[in-house]
């Protein structure tokens, strides 16, 4: 099984292991992304535009994953879904300073990691979806 | 450098869908892109060979290092940005 098509039960044979992985993702896509979105406010507000824009991902829309049963990538999900939540309070934080924070999923896009064939769950919320697009897509 | 029209930072650039994002961001010379990476030697020769664009910096930092984004913001801040 790869790696990112486990599920809890699979991770939990080792909990070490998970609990590497759930701290490891944390630090890297919550706390990293915090820590950057603080420094680089000061630029922020300096900006004409003001906005900023986190790439996240449909493994933390809470809908999807009950909708669909996604019961796979679990510390990067919860990761993504901590992210959001960062991702909104600092846009409650800053919107008085005309700042706007949004997180957007992508979509489907094939990185390489799975294979397409297993795509399914993506025609169960959107019964018109075919294939994963392309990252130049 | 200084920034004059739309101005884009973006963490791991090297990444597929990332790199894409510097792509396509990049097209437009009036726009300035700058790509945060863990290891700038290892990205800057195929952001140099496949876009080879003038408008592109990349910037060393990591999201696991909290000093290293500080020298990333410092070297993006001592040029004028408006």
């Amino acid at each position: 099984m790869h790696e990112v098509e486990a599920d809890f039960l699979y991770r939990g044979q080792d909990h070490a292991l998970l609990e590497h992985e759930l701290l490891d993702d944390f630090k890297t896509n919550v706390i990293g992304n915090i820590n950057l979105f603080n420094l680089f406010m000061p630029l922020i507000l300096k900006g004409k535009q003001k906005k900023i824009l986190y790439i996240s991902s449909g493994h933390g829309d809470l809908d999807l994953i009950n909708q669909v049963h996604i019961a796979i990538s679990g510390p990067y999900a919860i990761g993504k879904a901590a992210a959001n939540v960062a991702v909104a309070k600092l846009n409650a934080e800053y919107a008085k300073d005309g700042v706007m924070l949004m997180s957007i999923s992508p979509g489907v896009v094939d990185t390489g990691i799975i294979d397409p064939s297993k795509r399914k769950s993506a025609m169960v919320v959107s019964p018109d979806f075919r294939s994963s697009v392309t990252s130049t897509e | 450098m200084t920034l004059t029209t739309t101005s884009f930072f973006g963490p791991a650039a090297n990444v597929q869908l990332q790199f894409e994002f510097l792509r396509q961001l990049s097209a437009n010379p009036a726009n300035t892109v700058v790509g945060l990476v863990r290891d700038p030697k290892s990205v800057e020769p195929k952001v140099e060979s496949e876009l080879g664009r003038s408008n592109i910096h990349i910037v060393k930092g990591d999201l696991d290092d909290y000093e290293s984004l500080k020298v990333g913001l410092i070297l993006l801040s001592v040029d004028d940005y408006d």
